[in-house]
């Protein structure tokens, strides 16, 4: 006697186990491992607010985590972009004419931050992306001053 | 008893296939050599009991009718389709069919569920390596870490962003 004529049922239930198994669980997995990322370009200097009207202040819990590690005294915020990574896929966003930043998604709130000026990548880091946690990409400037690249996990 | 060369001789020279000069010689020896020539008879007598005593077996019909059926049933034998030995679909066989079905299925839910098994940072398959790169050989670049900033600084020498 076959198991069919055993248990009438049982194909149809592993079948169907079997369509959550292939289906159900991606999506699951995916929305669970969806990531909103917060990018910021941060210039620092000794010097005053530079004039350009889209430049402003850095918010004050970020310019004192800066300020408690570097050296300069005020950190203007360049541009800051919000987006959302979902798994195994990456975004690129642009920061400045010469700066652009990709996050791919690698899923465990790991993600892999590349680091692109004027169309080359200049590095690459992978990093767990925790709140709270920051990671930045950053270097001198001209005049003594620097820029940061700040990318952080963000709410929704 | 003589040797066994020359009782082969005399058993050659019974049946008329020695060449004529050792056919004389051994013609000689047995006119000077008795026990050569009691042999010589010994085998020839036994040759006369074999040839009157060959039992003759007699076909019920023609040689060629005969082994014409010996032929036509070897053929048969040729063209007769090879029997094999019923299966049973016993759990062997049902095994046979469910491991490799087995092997594709879980080979399809990974496939399908990648990215949950790519390697974190828990994982052995993480390659601490790969966690900076600096593709471009004019730039230098390190990491340093604060924790009670709780941030990760990469610093890269260079001042391409504004």
């Amino acid at each position: 006697m076959s198991l069919n004529h055993r248990h009438p049922f049982f194909l149809h239930g592993l079948l169907a186990l079997l369509a959550f198994g292939l289906t159900g669980l991606p999506s699951a997995f995916a929305a669970k491992d969806d990531l909103h990322v917060q990018a910021q370009l941060v210039w620092g200097t000794d010097g005053d607010k530079p004039p350009d009207p889209d430049v402003k202040r850095l918010d004050e819990a970020t310019r004192k985590k800066l300020g408690s590690v570097f050296k300069w005294k005020n950190y203007f915020e360049v541009d800051r972009q919000n987006f959302k990574v979902t798994l195994s896929t990456k975004k690129r966003v642009r920061l400045s004419p010469k700066c652009e930043v990709e996050v791919e998604n690698l899923g465990e709130s790991q993600v892999e931050v590349k680091l692109f000026g004027e169309g080359k990548m200049v590095v690459k880091k992978r990093q767990v992306l925790k709140a709270g946690e920051l990671l930045i990409l950053a270097g001198d400037d001209k005049n003594q001053n620097a820029w940061f690249v700040i990318i952080t996990p963000s709410s929704r | 008893m003589k040797d066994l060369p020359t009782a082969l001789k005399l058993q050659a020279h019974l049946d008329g296939e020695l060449a004529p000069d050792e056919a004389r010689e051994v013609v000689s020896l047995l006119q000077r050599d008795a026990e050569a020539h009691a042999l010589f008879d010994e085998l020839k007598g036994t040759r006369r009991v074999l040839a009157a005593n060959e039992p003759e077996i007699k076909l019920p019909e023609s040689r060629e009718f005969y082994w014409s059926k010996i032929r036509r049933e070897l053929e048969r034998l040729e063209r007769e389709p090879q029997v094999r030995p019923q299966r049973v679909w016993g759990i062997a066989r049902w095994l046979r069919l469910a491991l490799p079905a087995c092997a594709v299925l879980v080979f399809a839910v990974v496939m399908l569920h990648r990215p949950a098994f790519a390697p974190g940072p828990g994982s052995p398959l993480f390659a601490v390596g790969d966690e900076i790169e600096t593709p471009l050989e004019e730039l230098n670049s390190f990491t340093f870490r604060s924790e009670s900033a709780r941030m990760t600084v990469v610093w890269v020498s260079d001042s391409f962003v504004n």
